[in-house]
């Protein structure tokens, strides 16, 4: 690196000397770098790798990139090719250039729109799924002298940050979690969100879908409307977020699917979502939220496809 | 609620769900326990990938081949690790079966998905990750704390242009747009703010400082 006891910039700024050959601003290729512009270019993009590389940095994405590698380690056979006859390698090296061209097809990712097409289209099927939904709040303003939500029993009603909910398309959904004083169950028939308790600690509620947010702000906790529809998460995806496929999961079928909002987007709360897609069943089993809550803090919100269930078709309307 | 959960695989959409973590292997020889050489490499991976991930995103532009470089340079590593001076960190080593895989796929990508490479540039790189590898911390996350902490002296065009660039991945043109300055302008905000990141990594790391004076 360069010495900082030099000055920043002893013959003239760099960037205006050597501002052409930096390729990692140009869509296209630079032919060749001067010799006395290599050291330069090599700091740029040393720090281009970096900044890069902040990104995917997650707990999940680097155990999924250490468990790719390690699933090809193990499956690298325990004989060593040296102790292999010659023409034994010689037909196996044959046999994989005839076969590798199509394992290597096969192996193409699918694009980032085309998965998110398809895992929309799985979404909007006629199916019950249920996800474990997981809130977690990064930064919460200090709010000094602010008014405690007008909850029902105080902290004996604040929410819990992981829930199990069940979803049908029609924006028909079921969350249950656990309160203090017993379960709470939140469904939606597509047109009225209900809200029930056992033991019946909390008054019934049935409010129309245009104003269940301000139901779900009372409770206090972190529940939204919006990322209750997964599947319109899902189907606006393509409005207003850039699309990119970035990677294997575990080196299997999963493939992650980054998506990052335009600056054009709609959606100014989310800023960016993360799938990952079964390229086998096109179902999306993962998926991962970051955007802003409604106080204005950092929120992270994940929801885990735990399987398809078999509801009753009454399962989502207002309870008698 | 209902029950008759389907099994289709959703487990695996969490990579945790799927772990197979550092196990010794119970079984004993001659009183020492056994230990799969899988496992230390584990280690070895765990500790390096970071490092190779960065050093591999230097050069490609596309992150998928780059994450499949990666996990090839790695798989390289394994196959060849009786070839692996055990006196020499593993870091080095496994970033310069890195660097030939970055030329190989220069020679048969077309060079607009390769940055400009050839074994001076990919050189240079990896001296400047010796001296990243010598900043406080001891895991790769940890060492990039330095940069983060490096990003918050930026000046403030600087740090806007490089965070809609490299954390919203915006164009030049659009970070133009979006400030209300020229294209021209946008690419001097970020070769300067990452000239100026460079220089403050560079006095994080004095010790090996003399070595590129």
């Amino acid at each position: 690196m360069n010495d900082p006891r030099k000055p920043d910039r002893p013959e003239g700024d760099p960037a205006d000397r050597f501002g052409e050959v930096d390729d990692t601003l140009r869509d296209d290729a630079v032919a060749q770098v001067p010799a006395e512009a290599r050291g330069w270019v090599a700091e740029q993009r040393f720090v281009h790798g970096l900044l890069r590389s902040l990104h995917g940095m997650d707990a999940a994405s680097n155990e999924a990139r250490v468990r790719a590698v390690m699933d090809a380690v193990r499956s690298e056979p325990a004989v060593r090719l040296r102790a292999v006859p010659r023409f034994v390698a010689a037909a196996a090296a044959v046999l994989l250039a005839v076969a590798g061209w199509w394992f290597l097809q096969g192996d193409r990712m699918p694009s980032a729109e085309a998965a998110v097409a398809r895992a929309a289209s799985v979404l909007g099927e006629e199916v019950d799924r249920r996800f474990l939904l997981r809130i977690e709040r990064r930064s919460e303003p200090a709010e000094p002298g602010a008014a405690r939500p007008p909850g029902i029993r105080g902290d004996a009603f604040r929410l819990p940050t992981a829930f199990e909910m069940t979803t049908r398309p029609g924006r028909r959904f079921l969350v249950t979690f656990d309160a203090v004083f017993g379960p709470i169950t939140c469904g939606c028939d597509g047109t009225t969100v209900w809200l029930r308790s056992e033991g019946g600690f909390v008054p019934p509620r049935d409010v129309p879908l245009a104003e269940a947010d301000a139901l779900l702000a009372r409770l206090g906790g972190p529940l939204e409307l919006g990322y209750l529809d997964i599947l319109g998460i899902v189907q606006r995806l393509p409005e207003g977020f850039e699309l990119a496929s970035t990677g294997r999961v575990g080196g299997g079928s999963l493939v992650r699917i980054e998506a990052t909002r335009m600056p054009e987007s709609m959606q100014k709360s989310i800023q960016g979502v993360v799938l990952h897609c079964d390229e086998d069943s096109g179902m999306v089993t993962w998926i991962e939220v970051q955007c802003t809550g409604r106080k204005g803090e950092s929120m992270r919100i994940t929801m885990e496809y735990q399987g398809a269930v078999e509801l009753p078709a009454s399962a989502y309307s207002i309870p008698n | 609620m209902a029950t008759g959960l389907r099994d289709d695989g959703a487990r695996r959409a969490d990579p945790l769900h799927t772990g197979q973590g550092l196990r010794p292997r119970p079984a004993l020889v001659g009183q020492s326990p056994v230990v799969d050489a899988r496992d230390f490499f584990e280690i070895l991976v765990r500790e390096h990938m970071g490092g190779v991930r960065a050093f591999v995103l230097c050069s490609l532009r596309d992150p998928v081949a780059a994450e499949d470089l990666v996990q090839e340079a790695f798989l390289v590593a394994w196959k060849n690790l009786d070839r692996y001076d055990r006196q020499l960190p593993f870091g080095p080593w496994v970033r310069g079966i890195a660097a030939k895989l970055v030329l190989n796929h220069r020679r048969k990508q077309a060079r607009s998905k390769v940055l400009y490479c050839d074994e001076e540039t990919l050189h240079l790189l990896d001296r400047n990750f010796e001296v990243f590898d010598a900043l406080q911390g001891q895991t790769f996350d940890e060492k990039m704390n330095v940069l983060r902490d490096c990003l918050t002296r930026l000046s403030g065009s600087q740090r806007e242009a490089i965070r809609l660039h490299y954390e919203h991945g915006l164009h030049c043109k659009e970070i133009a747009l979006r400030l209300g300055i020229g294209f021209e302008a946008v690419k001097k905000h970020l070769q300067r703010g990452r000239a100026a990141l460079h220089r403050c990594l560079g006095r994080k790391a004095p010790t090996l400082i003399e070595d590129f004076a």
